[in-house]
């Protein structure tokens, strides 16, 4: 899905880059969403239709200034910049990781999956003294790269031997309802045992979803453990009233006498 | 127990730790140092506790779960009050926190 919708402007971006950055925007997300709009002071970027259209950008008019880089909730915009030539191009690409990565280091460039593309020198970093905010990092790699780059990865934690993974076991039990301390398996025999029809029915016998959260946690389980496990046809209902979480008040507080 | 080896004085999206006013707070008599505006629950994980209470049948130990006021498992007893969220609680100085056990028998 990635590119979906940038790679017609790609084209102008990477034409336009060769006279400084340029914003890429890989956004396809058509969700109501548009700091990167009101970010840019040039005008630059347009959300065409309404709230929920991805963003577009006029290479033209850009300026490369990287603040919508750095407001994008989804880390979705970078900026490329081939005006340095020699068949080098530096990306810019928001960063929020505290690690080694350091001015003039070497790092490496990854896809959007954080796969290896090629190494590279970070040239720049903008923004590292303000904790909580999101750094901008640029990093010089071959031109080829530009237009795929979307992080950056320290080089020592990559060089180092992945570890083996062992597979999961599948997991046994679990608590499945934490306030009435019911065990999965123990919902499992109850079903089993019961040939419960109503799901209401299932509900009150194990008091899954009776406790101090009213199933904020548990009922989504439970339902879908009812559903896999009773036969359509023997279902009489399949859903029950949610009720708000209990939370004990004084009755001295609702008669105005302290807090 | 006056250590403060877990608290965080460090996190990604965080920042630093905000200095504040130090207090004292006592679970189940022991004092334990807080800093003013942090919700008991931090309190007592920078103090290294992991259990905030004992389950009501099988009194099985229970310990800060969801931190945002959902599960119910940090409840504790606040200054003669039941069932507490301490994770949504700030502490106060003096403020006496004591770990339920269980229903009594």
């Amino acid at each position: 899905m990635q590119g979906k919708t940038g790679s017609e402007s790609w084209q102008e971006v990477w034409d336009k880059s060769v006279n400084g950055p340029r914003a890429l925007i890989d956004c396809w997300q058509e969700i109501p969403c548009d700091p990167c709009q009101e970010a840019c002071a040039q005008g630059s970027i347009v959300l065409s239709s309404g709230i929920c259209a991805p963003p577009a950008l006029h290479a033209e008019t850009c300026n490369g200034c990287g603040k919508c880089v750095a407001i994008c909730p989804g880390m979705a915009i970078f900026l490329v910049d081939r005006s340095i030539g020699s068949g080098l191009a530096r990306v810019t690409v928001p960063y929020e990781m505290r690690d080694e990565i350091r001015l003039g280091g070497e790092a490496w460039a990854v896809d959007g999956e954080g796969n290896y593309l090629a190494e590279g020198r970070i040239t720049r970093v903008s923004g590292a003294g303000r904790p909580g905010r999101t750094m901008l990092l640029t990093i010089e790699v071959p031109e080829e790269w530009a237009l795929k780059v979307r992080g950056v990865r320290g080089r020592r934690k990559l060089l180092e031997e992945p570890e083996e993974v062992e597979a999961i076991e599948a997991v046994e039990d679990f608590a499945f309802c934490r306030c009435e301390e019911i065990d999965y398996s123990r919902l499992r025999e109850i079903i089993t045992q019961g040939e419960f029809r109503s799901l209401p029915a299932l509900r009150r016998f194990s008091r899954a979803g009776l406790g101090y959260c009213q199933g904020r946690f548990c009922q989504s389980i439970l339902r879908s453990q009812f559903l896999a496990d009773c036969p359509e046809e023997d279902r009489e209902v399949e859903s029950f009233r949610v009720r708000a979480p209990v939370r004990p008040v004084k009755l001295s507080r609702l008669g105005g006498e302290d807090g | 127990m006056a250590f403060n080896n877990f608290r965080i004085l460090q996190h990604p999206v965080l920042g630093e730790k905000k200095n504040g006013k130090e207090v004292r707070i006592f679970l189940d008599g022991l004092p334990i140092h807080a800093v003013e505006g942090e919700p008991i629950a931090a309190a007592l994980y920078a103090a290294g506790v992991r259990i905030t209470r004992l389950s009501p049948h099988k009194k099985e130990p229970r310990g800060a779960f969801c931190m945002i006021g959902r599960c119910t498992e940090c409840c504790m007893i606040v200054d003669g009050e039941p069932n507490v969220r301490t994770c949504r609680t700030m502490v106060r100085d003096g403020m006496r926190v004591e770990t339920p056990r269980g229903w009594m028998e």
